[in-house]
């Protein structure tokens, strides 16, 4: 068979043709951007925290909820400062908050202690640029870490606005007062954080710091259900998040 | 060519001593000693048979791996029924760790692998496993061969009535099916431990 010139190149201009249509198709159908299940729904769980600043400010010595995960998590303390892991920490009110005081409600604030800890946010930025996939978000909100992935790039240390991620400088063990031998150390060179406790939420038990939390100053609960202890709390009482601005949508809320 | 006794028998010597090792072992006719495995008192099944756990234990641990962090499936249903919970502190070690009763806090066997990992590893000539960087060589403080039954040291009686009704709907819970390789028996050739 004997082909011209001119039906060549229109079988070429017909591929051509349908090879972008069946790209536009594909394009058109798929579901646009990432982080689909970031997106509070209906119906769906979506882990969050409440912290009341006004309990916590009442026991300022109280640390049972600092203690707790670290006894729970095998988090080590290290004295040097440059090396320290955190996945719940103290800080100042004004530090945190810096523009939520004026000149005469700062005394009220300033100086006192709040707990602070990963914000599970609904749109992270940690899970975006990590490269491995060690960290991603789940479906029911909590961000989770997979430290057998882990390479320890710190880009998600870099992204996290709230500095709730630490790095393991050295060996944690040595620095562990107490082994929990449910649940791993980790080891140098990997990043880790608060995880919302999810080994216990998977038996169906509360946070080790909600938990064991005397004062009932922090409320655990699902954001998405309107009936939930959180949300009854939420409504009735004000509520900040931290640097609600850079529009990552945290899930802990500070009640003041 | 009058040193032609004297090479012959400088060579014979040679060759004889560098093939020592082997037709010693040769006129021997006895085979290596093989890695003496206890088993755990108490005991008779594992979450596979025997020989299929030499084969593809490796594969079982990336699988639990992945459905516990990646998936939350939290307990696996072993070939004959049984449930175990996927933890390899909490199950695994429960019968092949070395350490019982209290943490030996910063001693150096915390951080070792057991020697029931270590006798076949060094056997074959397989690499020491990392696990126990992270995972702590040591018995766990509750049974935890159920996994509902599982307790940490500072978790008390009272649950969240709806983190516990909400985890136990959530989606991707459940117990884990069979893994395709490790159903088949395997595809990974056995090194050590050959048929003698």
């Amino acid at each position: 068979m004997k082909i011209t010139r001119k039906e060549f190149l229109q079988i070429l201009g017909i591929s051509a043709a349908a090879a972008g249509c069946g790209k536009a198709v594909t394009a058109l159908a798929s579901p646009s951007g990432e982080g689909k299940d970031a997106t509070p729904q209906a119906g769906q769980v979506r882990w969050g925290m409440a912290v009341d600043f006004l309990k916590c400010r009442a026991d300022e010595n109280c640390k049972d909820c600092l203690a707790s995960c670290k006894r729970a998590h095998n988090v080590p303390t290290i004295p040097e400062q440059a090396h320290e892991v955190k996945w719940i920490w103290e800080e100042k009110f004004e530090k945190v908050f810096p523009f939520q005081q004026n000149d005469y409600t700062r005394t009220a604030y300033a100086g006192h202690p709040l707990s602070l800890l990963c914000n599970h946010c609904a749109d992270p930025a940690c899970t975006r640029v990590c490269p491995t996939k060690a960290t991603w978000k789940r479906g029911d909100g909590v961000v989770m870490m997979d430290w057998h992935r882990c390479i320890g790039c710190r880009y998600c240390m870099a992204a996290c606005p709230y500095g709730a991620r630490s790095f393991n400088w050295v060996d944690p063990r040595p620095y562990l007062v107490q082994i929990n031998p449910d649940f791993p150390t980790r080891t140098k060179g990997v990043v880790e954080k608060c995880n919302f406790c999810e080994e216990r939420l998977a038996k169906g038990q509360p946070p080790a710091c909600v938990e064991n939390c005397k004062e009932k100053a922090l409320v655990f609960g699902n954001l998405n259900d309107a009936n939930s202890d959180i949300r009854k709390l939420l409504r009735t009482r004000y509520a900040i998040q931290r640097q609600p601005e850079v529009g990552t949508g945290p899930s802990v809320y500070y009640l003041i | 060519m009058r040193d032609r006794g004297p090479i012959f028998l400088g060579l014979f010597l040679f060759v004889a001593l560098f093939t020592f090792p082997v037709w010693r072992g040769a006129m021997a006719r006895t085979a290596a000693r093989q890695p003496d495995l206890p088993l755990p008192a108490g005991q008779k099944d594992c979450v596979l048979p025997a020989e299929q756990m030499r084969k593809t234990h490796m594969q079982l641990l990336i699988q639990w791996r992945d459905d516990k962090v990646r998936h939350g499936i939290t307990t696996y249903t072993a070939y004959d029924g049984k449930k175990y919970a996927a933890s390899l502190t909490g199950t695994c070690l429960q019968c092949h760790g070395d350490q019982a009763g209290e943490a030996q806090l910063n001693s150096a066997s915390l951080s070792s692998s057991p020697k029931f990992c270590d006798s076949c590893h060094q056997y074959s000539g397989v690499s020491t496993p990392y696990c126990f960087d992270c995972h702590v060589n040591l018995k766990p403080t509750a049974n935890t061969t159920q996994a509902s039954g599982a307790t940490g040291p500072d978790s008390g009686p009272k649950q969240l009535p709806d983190v516990a009704s909400l985890a136990a709907g959530q989606k991707g819970f459940g117990d884990s099916p069979h893994h395709p390789v490790l159903a088949k028996g395997g595809n990974v050739p056995l090194a050590a431990r050959s048929a003698r």
